[in-house]
């Protein structure tokens, strides 16, 4: 009984089911494909004529231990969230010792994570750059010089 | 025809009344938190990327928790978004305050 009180898997899982469960049938309107809207973490896609732009919302990331990588048109995001709790200040105890840790709410995401995105044929691999800034990781993606808009001139 | 006056009345009644007391309702994402208690005390822990603390606001009030935050995410400025998961820069979590 204790596990439910130091918030181990079991408190986390089923917080996680409940949270995608309600973001998918109560959550703002969003598009059907949209299914996994509510996985952690959530990201913004956009482009410009130049490039493609992803943000992803992943606060609380050690940002050395991100993975992003590029294949066959495919930008994978990983990594892991570690929880935040007051006694996991490098303290190496077992959670189950320090009983006198009340968990009122655990609702944020712990643990490994990973978004996939299928980029674009416009998507120049060579060209992408990432930055981590206040719990966003901003990736942009160049597109081919090829593929750029281009204006004609009519003679 | 008539319809279409009588609302527009009643709307500008309700946002009379709303411009004296508190800026009108915006939609708002409600963050995770992690809410803890020790020896030590409480500790609360929201997810609130893109935010700077010069765009939070932590208040206690009535035994409240007020947490109010804007996130801003630099984009260029021609960007055309397409899909997105965080489509509202604000947050905004009211927390009754453990233990009362």
């Amino acid at each position: 009984m204790s596990d439910l009180y130091s918030g181990t898997d079991l408190f986390s899982e089923f917080g996680r089911l409940q949270r995608e469960m309600a973001s998918l049938f109560g959550g703002f309107p969003s598009s059907i494909r949209s299914g996994r809207s509510g996985a952690f973490p959530q990201i913004n896609i956009g482009a410009t004529d130049d490039s493609n732009e992803i943000v992803v919302f992943a606060p609380g990331v050690n940002a050395a231990e991100l993975n992003v990588s590029i294949d066959k048109g495919l930008l994978t995001i990983a990594g892991e969230r570690k929880p935040a709790r007051p006694d996991a200040s490098g303290d190496t105890r077992d959670d189950q010792t320090r009983d006198d840790i009340r968990t009122y709410a655990q609702e944020r995401f712990t643990g490994a994570f990973r978004r996939v995105i299928e980029l674009p044929q416009n998507a120049d691999p060579d060209k992408v750059q990432a930055r981590y800034t206040n719990g966003c990781l901003s990736i942009t993606v160049g597109k081919r010089e090829a593929s750029k808009p281009r204006a004609i001139t009519v003679q | 025809m008539n319809d279409r006056t009588q609302l527009a009345e009643r709307d500008q009644k309700s946002v009379a009344r709303r411009e004296g007391d508190q800026p009108a309702r915006r939609m708002t994402l409600t963050p995770a938190v992690d809410v803890f208690e020790d020896s030590q005390g409480v500790t609360l822990g929201a997810d609130l990327p893109g935010v700077t603390k010069d765009k939070l606001d932590v208040k206690v009030h009535d035994g409240n928790l007020y947490i109010e935050a804007e996130a801003v995410v630099p984009t260029p400025a021609d960007l055309r978004l397409q899909h997105a998961e965080i489509r509202e820069p604000h947050f905004a979590r009211v927390l009754a305050e453990p233990g009362f």
